[in-house]
């Protein structure tokens, strides 16, 4: 029965076969062959047309007949007479010339004789590409079997060294090791595999380096070449000291506490969005920044500047009213003008120099009313700065004399200050060979402590210790703008007895105080500030959504 | 033991100055004495931090890293403003007023330059986002507080208005009361978790 041989890769196939079942290629044009046998034919073919049919058949009998032994080729040879030789007696004259013209001239051997030349070479590449996958399987498994055997006798060192701590955090976990860890085949090392929302990458080993591999990958996405290192609160944290060997093998055994709740999740999910945003290219800075663009964004900023100029000189001066003050603002005044000739005053400074302009704007109304030769001033500052601020401030009011003022130090976080100040009540009272205090703290009911402070973080450990440790004296609040509102709580409990906060209720306590009006000038141009910025609030997400740019976490133009 | 010292000094330091609360008058000696080591660690840590940043800049300039020209900038500046206020003194009218002269400006253009910048994020917020709730909320809450904190609204004493007005400019305040609650609490349960020995962010 006819076959056809497929002339990519050699095989057999059946007649009506129109692809090859090995390779699948297209065998239509393929004209069949009979098969061929040596035994069962008493004749050779003469003609060319069953030439294929006879390399068939003699790769077939390569095939069946075992590889002659080297030695008996040696002996052969030494016999004098080869295999080779006694063959070409048997074959024909025609069959020899062949041969010659084949080696001769490599056009002479036909297209079917060239195609089943390539289809041997590629079944002997797919021979060799087998072996070699079946060799690399072997390796694999023999290399796996000793990862194995290594992480037991880890198992078994950490089990016997394993401190009661671990023993609980492994029973609370109660998941097996091996899926915690995944080891790779190749170098050994561990990996982590980061949930999802994490993204596509693995955490490193906690003792390893980053692969260069990974790098690559990360630079070329944009994102910083940076690790992610799993801090493992229980874990890790609690991990003796004694021989990092030790810690690494414990780390590596149990592996990473990653625990994230759904809020957190989605907080990431946000953050790596905002990131990948960011790391995007803009469409602007993609093309060089159209300058069109660029003039239009000048001109827009030029004319916000202009409007504000304009209205500053042009506009009218609208002084605020000392009439209708918030209570708290009230309550500040009342202290300042009902103060004692001969005061006492804790001055306490929490505030950056980068808010010193503001507060001491809302501050100096009521110190040019306070500030006077007999009152006595302790400036105690929980910023390294703040006890500079106060004196550059207390210049700036010109007054006719100096004040008294006592530097008590600078307490480097609030509430530690705030704690000191309270909790030092009675320093006659000593316990025997303790050091103590070179610089107590002033033990006195002040008649006033004011607060100058920037943030609500500060100005609350203040607050919540002295209005517990020294209930008898009153707080008065000079806070920015930002701090404000959040503190404003604390006037409602009555921990504070009134609190001045942003440039604009400085200006109305400059009014009722009758003073100049430096403040109310001030708070004008921030007045044209926040119109402006309401302007660029109000209009810029409809411009932006006008152009069409407002695509879901997507890069697009700067607004404005 | 080593493991133990830790634990047993950080639970007598809090609990020491918990009862400081209550017995202000016995134990005030020991509060202060506590307050002068706290300050003096800390003191001690921040020379450290010095160190270890001079010790970074110093490796940056030897091996030519890049921005090492920044590095050199940092260090020198240091050395001098260290050398001026040793001879100087921090008393002297001069150091107070360089110091003042180049922190007060450079903090007052990052602190507009962050104003700006969350100016842009909040538009880049909505960008992001799309008109969705969470943004509209936010546009109209920021607006409104921006234009009751102009002061132009003003209404008349006992009138709807007034009492309309008077509940838009609560509203900010429960918010605030709210995340001041939740701090007190967040730090009353962090307190009494140190107390207790549940976290213990000393080590062992």
């Amino acid at each position: 029965m006819a076959i056809i041989i497929c002339p990519e890769c050699g095989a057999k196939n059946a007649l009506t076969a129109s692809r090859c079942h090995q390779c699948d290629a297209s065998l239509v044009e393929v004209e069949p062959v009979q098969p061929f046998n040596f035994e069962d034919s008493g004749h050779l073919p003469s003609a060319e047309e069953d030439l294929p049919g006879l390399l068939n058949a003699l790769k077939n009998d390569e095939e069946t007949q075992p590889p002659a032994e080297p030695d008996e080729e040696k002996t052969d040879d030494v016999d004098g007479v080869s295999e080779e030789s006694v063959l070409e007696e048997d074959v024909p004259e025609w069959l020899l010339r062949i041969r010659q013209r084949a080696q001769e001239e490599k056009d002479a051997l036909g297209p079917i004789t060239q195609k089943i030349s390539a289809a041997e070479a590629s079944l002997l590449e797919e021979n060799k590409e087998m072996q070699r996958q079946n060799f690399e399987s072997w390796i694999r498994q023999i290399k796996k079997e000793a990862q194995d055997d290594e992480i037991d006798s880890i198992d078994a060192f950490v089990e016997e060294e394993m401190p009661e701590w671990l023993r609980k955090i492994r029973q609370s976990r109660e998941t097996p090791e091996t899926e915690e860890q995944e080891i790779t085949p190749e170098d050994g090392e561990q990996t982590i595999p980061m949930p999802d929302w994490i993204g596509t990458r693995d955490v490193e080993p906690l003792n390893g380096q980053p692969k260069e591999s990974d790098a690559e990958e990360e630079s070329s996405q944009g994102l910083p070449e940076e690790t992610i290192q799993v801090s493992t609160d229980s874990a890790v944290d609690e991990i003796p000291e004694e021989g990092s060997g030790v810690v690494s093998d414990v780390v590596q055994a149990i592996g990473p506490v990653l625990a994230v709740s759904p809020e957190e999740e989605i907080q990431a999910d946000h953050l790596s969005a905002a990131i990948a945003a960011e790391s995007m290219p803009k469409g602007g800075q993609e093309k060089g920044q159209k300058p069109r663009q660029r003039l239009q964004r000048i001109l827009f900023n030029l004319g916000l500047i202009l409007i504000m100029v304009l209205i500053a000189i042009l506009g009218g001066r609208s002084q605020p009213s000392g009439d209708s003050l918030p209570p708290q603002n009230e309550a500040v005044i009342e202290w300042a003008q009902d103060l004692p000739a001969s005061a006492t005053i804790l001055v306490v400074m929490d505030a950056q120099a980068g808010f010193y302009s503001e507060i001491s704007m809302i501050a100096k109304p009521v110190f040019e009313n306070v500030a006077n030769i007999e009152r006595e001033f302790f400036v105690l500052s929980s910023t390294p700065i703040g006890n500079l601020l106060f004196n550059r401030m207390i210049n700036e009011l010109e007054l006719d004399t100096a004040i008294s003022a006592q530097d008590l130090g600078y307490f480097p976080i609030a509430a530690y200050g705030a704690f000191g100040l309270g909790g030092d009540v009675s320093a006659n009272w000593r316990i025997a060979h303790l050091p103590q205090s070179e610089k107590a703290l002033p033990i006195a009911d002040y008649d006033g402590i004011m607060i100058l402070a920037d943030s609500i973080v500060g100005a609350k450990a203040w607050v919540e210790q002295l209005s517990a440790l020294m209930p008898d004296n009153q707080l008065y609040l000079f806070l920015t703008a930002q701090a404000g509102p959040m503190l404003l709580p604390y006037w409602d409990s009555g921990q504070v007895s009134g609190i001045i906060s942003g440039i604009s209720e400085a200006a109305g306590v400059e009014a009722a105080l009758s003073q100049s009006s430096l403040i109310a000038d001030r708070w004008q141009l921030y007045q044209i500030g926040i119109w402006l910025m309401l302007v660029v609030l109000i209009v810029s997400p409809f411009l932006v959504n006008h152009n069409g740019n407002t695509t879901k976490g997507k890069g697009g133009n700067e607004p404005g | 033991m080593k493991k133990i010292i830790p634990i047993i000094i950080a639970v007598l330091t809090g609990l020491t100055i918990l009862a400081g609360y209550f017995f202000q008058n016995v134990l005030s000696p020991v509060l202060r004495v506590i307050l002068d080591w706290f300050v003096l660690i800390l003191g001690v840590a921040s020379l450290i931090g010095i160190a270890a940043l001079l010790r970074l800049h110093f490796n940056k300039i030897l091996s030519s890293q890049k921005g090492a020209f920044y590095s050199f900038i940092l260090i020198l500046v240091f050395l001098l403003t260290l050398i001026a206020g040793f001879v100087l003194t921090l008393e002297n009218d001069l150091f107070q007023a360089l110091i003042l002269t180049v922190e007060i400006p450079v903090e007052a253009s990052f602190l507009s330059i962050m104003a700006a910048t969350m100016l842009y994020t909040s538009l880049r917020f909505v960008r992001t986002k799309g008109w969705t709730p969470m943004s509209i909320g936010f546009l109209v809450s920021a607006v409104a507080s921006l234009i009751f904190n102009l002061g132009y609204i003003q209404a008349k004493p006992g009138t709807v208005g007034a009492a309309l007005l008077l509940f838009f400019k609560r509203l900010p305040k429960v918010g605030a009361r709210g995340i001041l609650l939740g701090m007190a609490i967040g730090g009353l349960v962090m307190g009494l978790r140190l107390l207790t020995t549940i976290d213990r962010p000393y080590g062992e």
